[in-house]
């Protein structure tokens, strides 16, 4: 997994768990967690479990959003303004 | 003078206070007893949602006792020597505990921040403030605003969840424990508390009122607005905190409002009913909000069937507040305070968590196809003056343990996870809409109806809330706690 650097591969990796096996492996949580500095409170087994799940959910969100198609001349709803 | 000062309107309140035949240390004094009677001394943060706090309300975190009783004697000085300087003056109000207080604890609902004392009010602390209202509890919220968590009690039944962040603030307005309170909304927790416990609210237009000093959840969806017992006094404390403040670059030039008293009638009002999600609801529940659908056609509205497209929504609205939420709370991540959430939230943490390392491509994606959402419903109210659909399908089920995502709460059995629809589709896109009770379930619980209006016509939604409400009464039946045996 040290290959896997960038967290948005590591992102691709977790939808393409999600879709075929409904879950992401502890492999991937644990790089996505060492590429943001280290596993912090999250060393601990079971809030490894807690985050696991919560990138699990993630995931799917990202995975069902990824396949919805969006016109290429809409912009993001960020709205900065100057009134 | 009556002797249920606590229920009456905000309006009938200030006409007392006004003809001097009632004071403001008067009034405060009579929900000081309510409060200690019936919520729950010595005021502390909950354990968790799912502990009973016995049967108190806990609708109040921390009782500002002493400094509204110094604040009423002050606001009956001044309407001694110059009448009342606005319909507020001298009204005692509570406020959702994620607004600081200047000097008065705020927690935002944790013992992460059990001790923290702002040195500040939050903007609309300020305006109520300048407007002489009382400030007398700040009022419970679930940890962090975590929506469905349930922990004042709903005074229908205390076995009953109140749906919401806000719970505090409504289960007070409705059991009379304060005059008129504020809520916060980020995905529908001031008008599902609202609908929960029968009380009125109003999500104001997104950038209606100055977010400053107050908690941020998701700073592209926050709102704060006013929780009553009527849709009236509603209107009265919108014009008094919403405007322009530099301070939330959020807030629109146009923000000021002026809640004209006289509601328009309704006559040749094009309402847009999301049927489908009147169609989801229990039988019995059906023939209540027909019968309140009715009313609308009675006062003269037009009525007609609408759709809205199929989108992601659910997984936008959340992928936005999961990110934006875990940016607002990083550092408290960083320094180990986190380590001080409540258990029932570690899930939310967890989610926080994983957001924080999700690709800003995904934030964007998400934001593009909110951008479809808000597309969406512009063109769907250039057709109609309002939209309405239940607020919730149910009337509010057994308190029980929270859920992840918190917000909003979690779709009856059987109903597709993107219900209330209409209820994503006005908050993404930062419309108003206000939750007025129209009716029971079977259980005795309040049902209610969800307007959303167009962006800054609020006074449509006050003209449309008030003529419904002269029109039933259901916002003034009362709960009938404590007086049950």
């Amino acid at each position: 997994m040290g290959a896997l650097g960038a967290s948005s591969v590591l992102w691709d990796h977790a939808v393409a768990d999600v879709e075929a096996q409904g879950t992401v492996s502890d492999e991937v949580v644990r790089a996505m967690l060492g590429a943001q500095g280290g596993p912090g409170i999250f060393a601990d087994p079971a809030r490894f479990a807690e985050l696991k799940s919560a990138v699990g959910r993630t995931a799917q969100r990202l995975a069902t959003m990824r396949a919805f198609p969006v016109p290429a001349d809409v912009p993001p709803a960020i709205g900065f303004r100057r009134d | 003078m009556a002797d249920d000062l606590w229920f009456l309107s905000v309006r009938e309140q200030a006409a007392l206070i006004a003809a001097r035949t009632l004071s403001s240390v008067e009034l405060t004094r009579a929900y000081i007893d309510r409060i200690e009677r019936l919520d729950r001394p010595p005021f502390a943060l909950p354990a968790a949602p799912q502990d009973r706090p016995g049967d108190k309300l806990a609708t109040v975190t921390t009782f500002v006792r002493d400094g509204a009783l110094a604040a009423a004697a002050r606001a009956d000085d001044e309407i001694r020597q110059a009448g009342p300087r606005s319909p507020l003056h001298g009204i005692p109000f509570g406020v959702k505990d994620l607004l600081d207080t200047n000097g008065v604890r705020t927690t935002w609902g944790s013992r992460v921040f059990a001790d923290r004392v702002p040195a500040r009010d939050a903007a609309v602390v300020e305006r109520l403030h300048a407007a002489g209202a009382v400030l007398l509890g700040k009022m419970t919220t679930a940890e962090f605003a975590g929506g469905s968590t349930s922990t004042a009690l709903n005074p229908w039944k205390l076995d009953r969840s109140t749906q919401g962040s806000s719970s505090g603030t409504v289960a007070g307005v409705v059991a009379g424990v304060i005059g008129f309170g504020i809520g916060t909304e980020t995905g529908g927790s001031i008008v599902f508390p609202a609908a929960a416990v029968g009380a009125t609210g109003l999500r104001p237009t997104y950038g209606r009122v100055s977010r400053f000093g107050c908690m941020p959840l998701a700073w592209s969806l926050d709102k704060i607005g006013p929780v009553a017992r009527t849709a009236f006094d509603c209107g009265l404390v919108l014009e008094v905190i919403a405007g322009r403040d530099r301070r939330d670059p959020g807030t629109a030039e146009r923000a000021a409002f002026q809640f004209r008293r006289e509601p328009a009638r309704l006559s040749g009002m094009r309402i847009g009913v999301h049927q489908r999600e009147f169609d989801v609801a229990p039988e019995p529940n059906r023939r209540v909000f027909a019968a309140a659908l009715d009313t609308l056609r009675t006062e003269g509205a037009v009525l007609e069937d609408i759709s809205l497209p199929e989108r992601p929504y659910a997984e936008v609205f959340s992928h936005i507040v999961s990110v934006e939420s875990a940016a607002a709370f990083r550092d408290i991540f960083e320094n180990a305070r986190i380590d001080a959430m409540f258990p029932y939230n570690w899930s939310r943490r967890a989610d926080w968590m994983a957001a924080s390392m999700a690709p800003a491509y995904d934030y964007l994606k998400a934001q593009r196809i909110r951008q479809l959402i808000v597309n969406d419903a512009d063109t769907l109210m250039e057709r109609y003056d309002l939209t309405i659909c239940p607020t919730l399908a149910t009337g509010s089920p057994e308190r029980s343990a929270p859920t992840s995502p918190p917000i909003p709460p979690p779709s009856m059995p059987g109903t597709p996870p993107d219900m209330p629809r209409l209820n994503w589709v006005a908050n993404m896109s930062g419309l108003p809409g206000m939750s007025i009770p129209c009716g029971f379930d079977a259980d005795g619980m309040p049902l209610a109806l969800h307007l959303v209006g167009r962006a800054w016509d609020e006074q449509r939604l006050l003209d449309t809330a008030i003529t419904f409400q002269r029109a039933t009464g259901w916002h003034d039946r009362r709960p009938p706690y404590p007086w049950r045996a």
